[in-house]
């Protein structure tokens, strides 16, 4: 299973194996919109194991990271690999990351 | 080194394998690897995506040379016209609350790339990426 969620109370990690490609990113949408139905107040994106993420992963993180900040909760990445960290420093991004979680690259 | 792609989203899951056969030839390094897999997935992706004629076959050329100091990529499609150049920056310094959700593919090649160049010849769209080996 490339996405496995974690639950501690409210706040939920879900925990992404692999390139966050296209296929993946729809994936993802669908776990975090379930978890959004189930009211989930914080779901943490844990990219430690993922050694890529294209747009559409991107997209998906930016999209959720609004949505659920308007609802006054919160979305962000946490443990990016390095590949992630670079990837999203790159592409001005890393602000979605939660602070003292980001990889040394 | 060339590959041939078809216009199906499925082809994508080959461009590890073929950065793999181009790190044999000479060791890329993990940034310029990165680097490449980013630049040629999303252009790859927006020609899938954007560039299928209906109901035609469509194949996609990657060429892969090493041109020091930069590896070379050079993708022909005979999509429509589209020159990703001619696509707006996208202002990094803008909060998350405000970047746009469009045009992130693009903006993903221009931030992993050093040099981009595009031409329209014979019907295709030729674009070439340079990335200086680290």
């Amino acid at each position: 299973m490339p996405i496995t969620q974690v639950k501690s109370g409210d706040r939920y990690e879900l925990m992404v194996e692999g390139r966050l490609d296209g296929a993946l990113a729809n994936q993802l949408e669908v776990e975090i919109l379930n978890l959004i139905r189930e009211n989930a107040q914080q779901i943490y994106v844990n990219l430690a194991n993922s050694d890529f993420i294209c747009s559409a992963g991107i997209r998906v993180l930016l999209q959720y990271y609004r949505q659920m900040k308007n609802s006054n909760k919160v979305l962000l990445v946490t443990r990016p690999s390095a590949a992630i960290q670079s990837t999203l420093d790159m592409t001005g991004f890393k602000n979605l990351i939660v602070e003292g979680s980001e990889s040394k690259t | 080194m060339e590959f041939e792609f078809q216009s199906h989203p499925a082809e994508l899951a080959r461009i590890p394998e073929i950065l793999d056969a181009l790190g044999r030839r000479q060791p890329l390094g993990p940034k310029t690897r990165l680097a490449l897999d980013t630049a040629l997935t999303e252009h790859l992706t927006n020609i899938i995506t954007y560039g299928c004629r209906e109901g035609a076959p469509h194949a996609i050329r990657v060429q892969l040379t090493f041109d020091p100091p930069c590896v070379k990529a050079r993708v022909i499609d005979d999509g429509p016209p589209f020159n990703p150049l001619e696509h707006p920056p996208v202002d990094t310094s803008l909060p998350l609350d405000q970047k746009p959700l469009g045009g992130l593919g693009i903006h993903m090649i221009r931030s992993s790339m050093d040099e981009l160049t595009y031409r329209r010849e014979n019907d295709r769209n030729i674009l070439v990426m340079r990335k200086r080996l680290a």
